[in-house]
């Protein structure tokens, strides 16, 4: 890969009890590139972005940010750092407006300083004025939401609520936007107004967007780069023309993304019943 | 006229609670059943220095605070782990606890006779000893925590806890230090409501453990749902007109004297049953603290994510 990578993902192990999430796992995430992950469910696609993002603790391994070892950062440091994500379930504000969503993004607010708030509360204004400002430009350009920003969050229809968890992110200026399935549950329209605005964060403004995702369309139409992965490890990474012509991908993953949704747990056989006496 | 001044003075006591207890349950989404004990703290630090070792009530008051907020913090700290419910049935048995302590540490605190002959404050000369004097005092006090309460509640701190109470974990992932933020609220709730106790010590003279029981923070809690929760304005008209009512319940002709408490207690009661009935979101409802339409000034910006690239790189 000629592209040097902001995230190295060095030997990661992760379980859940006797449940294998990720098994050794190394990856790289390429700078400045809109990436996408796939894989069957259960590969250990959103493990991977919780380890990245710092929402889950690896058993083992390493997580490097351009080079700089962040394991042990706190979550809520690493966007400081650079990297945020999306979740899967939506996770906006409900009973806060867009516009407030919006705001809650930015980063050194003075007015979350309860210094800042009583001692120079003439800064903090201007800084929230300026605030409003930006977040009213990020809604605009984001589109859809933007016309009722003083509109609860919780009322908006699902597909807006994931634009709005982009647009919540942006403000945070991180190097690494990170999403969790943007795409899923988003009618066709929607889906390649989101894949156009992830693909002009990479193309434009140089951040490298990692996503997750069962939609097809999003990942191998927009994206740049494929990562694949199966039963917590990485099966193969590439170009989308080059994932999709894999025949071990076809054979583990895109043959059953065409036919029917991705499978759910095992039906239990009937063997499993017997009780054994041995 | 004492009586309308006292009744005034008490308003002004437990509107500084209720509010300090409507950032805690309104606006940041923490259950809190312990403010009551928490403001019989702050009355037995300022009423134990005023008495004991001769120090002015306001200093008391001061001192109250800061027991508040480090009982209020540590309490958070200690129970950071607790999900919702663990935590709502451990902040009623912190009352307790509380409360009984006040009971039972008779080596200080005097058990139940309770402290007497509380001073009250005299600052550069100035007493403040009569009722008119310290209407004044807590006047100014009053108006000064509850200017900054609400100066707070519309803060882009305020709206920071309001994420918190929407999603803990979405609001980490904006980089937001969310076990600060828990810290920082409960210090300011605990420092409002041990200097209320404080007030409030000065104001009867005579304080007891009877004064802080549990019963106190339902009334408390009534007084944040009926003004609405997450609206600290509405809570100080709650805190105004609920306790007008009571005190006026004392004036209706042929109650018995010793019924009036029961009849009040009752009153509390049908206000929570008809506000959760009929207005669930209180008197006044949460309105947005940054609705556009508040700022029709500001344009957006234009140009789209351009700010995005502008600082990439001052990125340390």
């Amino acid at each position: 890969m000629t592209v040097e990578p902001i995230i190295q993902v060095r030997h990661v192990n992760r379980n859940y009890g006797d449940l294998v999430a990720l098994d050794d796992v190394s990856i790289d995430i390429p700078a400045g590139k809109f990436t996408a992950l796939i894989g069957p469910n259960g590969a250990g696609k959103s493990t991977l972005l919780s380890v990245i993002s710092g929402f889950e603790r690896p058993v083992s391994g390493q997580v490097l940010l351009s080079g700089t070892d962040i394991t042990n950062v706190p979550r809520h440091r690493r966007v400081a750092l650079g990297i945020t994500r999306s979740f899967q379930d939506v996770e906006i504000f409900p009973t806060l407006t867009v516009l407030e969503n919006v705001l809650l993004g930015f980063q050194r607010q003075f007015g979350e300083r309860l210094s800042r708030l009583l001692l120079t509360p003439r800064d903090v204004k201007r800084q929230r004025d300026e605030f409003i400002a930006q977040a009213l430009g990020v809604l605009k350009t984001v589109g859809i939401i933007d016309e009722r920003p003083d509109e609860k969050a919780g009322n908006l229809s699902y597909g807006q609520q994931k634009l709005l968890a982009l647009a919540r992110m942006l403000p945070t200026n991180a190097q690494v936007f990170m999403l969790d399935e943007p795409g899923s549950g988003l009618p066709r329209p929607m889906v390649s107004h989101m894949g156009a605005l992830l693909q002009r964060l990479a193309k434009e403004h140089g951040k490298s967007v990692l996503l997750v995702d069962h939609n097809m369309e999003l990942v191998l139409e927009y994206a740049e780069h494929v990562i694949v992965m199966h039963h917590g490890a990485l099966l193969a990474q590439g170009s989308p023309d080059y994932v999709r012509r894999h025949p071990e991908v076809i054979r583990v993953y895109l043959a059953r993304v065409d036919q029917d949704p991705p499978e759910g747990p095992a039906a239990p056989t009937a063997s499993a019943g017997v009780t054994s006496h041995a | 006229m004492r009586f309308l001044m006292t009744t005034f003075m008490l308003m002004e006591v437990y509107a500084i609670v209720a509010m300090s207890l409507n950032l805690l349950l309104g606006v940041a989404g923490r259950f809190s059943a312990y403010e009551a004990a928490l403001m019989g703290v702050g009355a037995y630090t300022a009423a134990l220095l005023a008495t004991k070792l001769g120090l002015s009530l306001a200093w008391g008051c001061f001192a109250g605070a800061l027991m508040g907020a480090l009982i209020g913090t540590s309490f958070q700290v200690a129970a950071r782990h607790m999900d919702f419910f663990t935590f709502n049935i451990t902040s009623f048995a912190f009352q307790m606890a509380l409360y009984e302590t006040l009971l039972k540490w008779r080596g200080v605190t005097a058990g139940s006779f309770g402290i007497f002959n509380i001073p009250r404050p005299e600052i550069a000369g100035v007493s403040f000893a009569t009722l008119e004097a310290y209407l004044a005092f807590t006047t100014i006090c009053a108006g000064v925590i509850i200017g900054l309460l609400l100066y707070i509640e519309r803060s882009p701190f305020a709206l920071a806890l309001r994420g918190l109470r929407d999603g803990e974990k979405a609001l980490q992932s904006l980089g937001k230090n969310t076990f600060a933020l828990k810290l920082k609220v409960f210090a300011i709730s605990g420092a409002a409501t041990g200097f209320a106790g404080g007030l409030l010590a000065g104001l009867t003279r005579t304080i007891h453990p009877s004064m802080f029981f549990v019963y106190l923070s339902v009334v408390l809690m009534v007084f944040v749902v009926a003004g609405g929760r997450g609206n600290l304005r509405g809570t100080v008209v709650a805190v105004f007109v609920l306790i007008m009512l009571e005190q006026a319940i004392t004036l209706i002709p042929g109650i018995p004297t010793a019924q009036i408490g029961a009849v009040q207690r009752l009153f509390y009661g049908a206000v929570l049953l008809g506000v959760i009935m009929f207005r669930p979101n209180g008197l006044l409802p949460e309105s947005p603290i940054f609705a556009r339409t508040k700022f029709p000034g500001i344009k957006p910006v234009e140009g789209g994510f351009a700010f995005l690239a502008q600082s990439d790189g001052q990125r340390p």
